[in-house]
């Protein structure tokens, strides 16, 4: 007799079924497994503005729900539920540049008030200098332009393969490798500057 | 306070750049990972929305299955077919008169040459085929090929001008790709004529005649190279005639090969002298000419 699947794959696939059916249970489920790791990603994606995070969030699910028999399980579940957020988030930051554009943004308050932040710690013995490192990161991750802070989040942040994010984002696997590169390397130049985060 | 800022702006970069972390992939991950700790929500958000799509999820099941016909992308092919079968009418409705097939004037024999004056067809429908353009070939270099075939896409009339007129327009005489005309050159020499064209056209004066040459195919007598080419992709003639109409003017093109200098390159050009409305000709039918080669 075979042995029943019971890869996470094969669950998911079971429980997207049951959804399909109307089962509202099975959609408690997967609600529950996904959803603060959605959160989460989302809010970082968007600077950490809580109300975006939400409303992001909360369309991400709805549309994730009445699409869900279009999902044939040719990635992971949770890389297609990102893949509905990423449209999402870079509808936000497209309408963000647009109301630059028209100069009708208010002023990012969170970006400032990182800038003058200090860390937790304050000089003098057993100082915790990764505190620093990670304030000098934030600080050079929120002056990157948003597909690179994406591509970062879900490399280093998520562990998600190349292949993985080509399909959030929808490019392909080199695309995304050639993303990778220069995201870091305007990282590195962001923190290599001198004044950085203070101008 | 500036100087606490500066102080600690200058000590964030100094302890990046010596920790390294941009070439430490192990040490980005890490550092991103506790700089991005997972998020904790209100539970009251949490909450909500889970209701809500249980409630979407409920609505979803309940909903019926949509019929076809209600589904937009059944109409797609639909209307697709409709607008095709619209164009495919318009087209149909608006083309040109093609050529009546009552015209098909009986094939003379090779012995009699026919004259303009007996090619007069009986009176008939107004519309009758009142012009032919026949091809022939005028010997010169021609005895060097054992075949030479030009294959005949089109052919197009001048009008001529009235006084204080503007040049007018080219009547062009279309040919579907399967009536393409390929005559062998070899066959039409001396007064030997096949028909490119027969219809009916606007009577009145006319100035000028050409034919598209689509492709020329050659082979020398005894075999060897040669380079056979035409002045454009088109042969011209000014020579005025009259279509009238109630008769049929037959009216003949004839071509020759030369060879330029006897450089092995052939050029086909038009031969004035025997083209015109008036040349007399004997009619090869294409039957007839397959049967030659």
């Amino acid at each position: 007799m075979e042995k029943p699947d019971s890869t996470p794959q094969a669950q998911e696939a079971e429980l997207i079924a049951r959804i399909h059916q109307g089962e509202k249970e099975a959609l408690q489920q997967l609600y529950q497994s996904y959803f603060d790791r959605l959160y989460s990603l989302v809010f970082r994606q968007v600077g950490r503005k809580k109300e975006v995070a939400e409303d992001i969030t909360q369309e991400t699910f709805v549309e994730m729900l009445k699409s869900i028999g279009k999902f044939r399980g040719k990635s992971r579940f949770y890389t297609w539920l990102c893949s509905i957020a990423y449209h999402r988030i870079a509808d936000f930051y497209r309408h963000q540049e647009r109301q630059d554009r028209m100069g009708i943004r208010p002023l990012d308050i969170r970006i400032l008030e990182n800038n003058y932040r200090t860390p937790e710690k304050s000089d003098g013995p057993g100082i915790d200098e990764s505190k620093y490192a990670q304030d000098a990161l934030e600080q050079a991750l929120l002056r990157l332009p948003p597909n690179y802070r994406h591509v970062l989040i879900y490399k280093y942040v998520e562990e998600m393969s190349v292949r993985e994010i080509s399909q959030i984002m929808q490019r392909s696997t080199k695309s995304v490798e050639g993303l990778l590169a220069r995201s870091r390397e305007v990282l590195r130049k962001i923190i290599d500057e001198s004044g950085e985060g203070l101008r | 306070m500036n100087q606490v800022r500066d102080y600690v702006k200058k000590k964030r970069q100094i302890i990046f750049r010596r920790e390294n972390y941009m070439d430490n992939e192990e040490r980005m991950r890490k550092l991103l990972q506790a700089m991005y700790k997972p998020v904790i929500v209100s539970s009251e958000f949490k909450e909500k929305l889970l209701t809500s799509l249980m409630d979407q999820l409920g609505s979803q099941a309940q909903k019926p299955a949509t019929p076809l016909w209600k589904n937009r992308w059944v109409w797609v092919p639909v209307a697709v077919i409709i607008i095709l079968a619209i164009i495919g009418s318009a087209i149909w409705l608006l083309r040109p008169e093609p050529p009546p097939s009552i015209i098909s004037p009986e094939v003379p024999s090779e012995e009699t040459p026919i004259t303009p004056e007996e090619s007069v067809p009986p009176e008939g429908p107004v519309q009758m085929a009142n012009f032919r353009l026949l091809i022939s070939d005028e010997a010169n270099a021609i005895e060097n090929f054992e075949s030479l075939e030009v294959t005949i896409s089109g052919a197009g009339l001048l009008p001529a001008a009235e006084e204080n007129e503007e040049e007018p327009e080219w009547i062009i005489l279309e040919l579907e790709e399967e009536d393409w005309c390929t005559v062998d050159l070899k066959d039409l020499m001396d007064e030997n004529a096949q028909e490119i064209w027969s219809g009916h056209v606007e009577p009145g004066k006319y100035t000028k005649v050409f034919i598209y040459i689509e492709s020329i195919t050659w082979t020398l007598e005894g075999g060897g190279d040669a380079e056979v080419k035409l002045p454009g992709n088109k042969l011209q003639i000014s020579s005025p005639f009259t279509i009238g109409t109630d008769y049929e003017v037959n009216f003949v093109f004839d071509v020759t090969v030369v060879e330029a200098g006897g450089s092995g390159q052939y050029i086909i050009k038009p031969q004035l002298a025997q083209s015109g409305p008036d040349k007399p000709f004997k009619l090869v039918p294409p039957e007839k000419q397959s049967k030659n080669k």
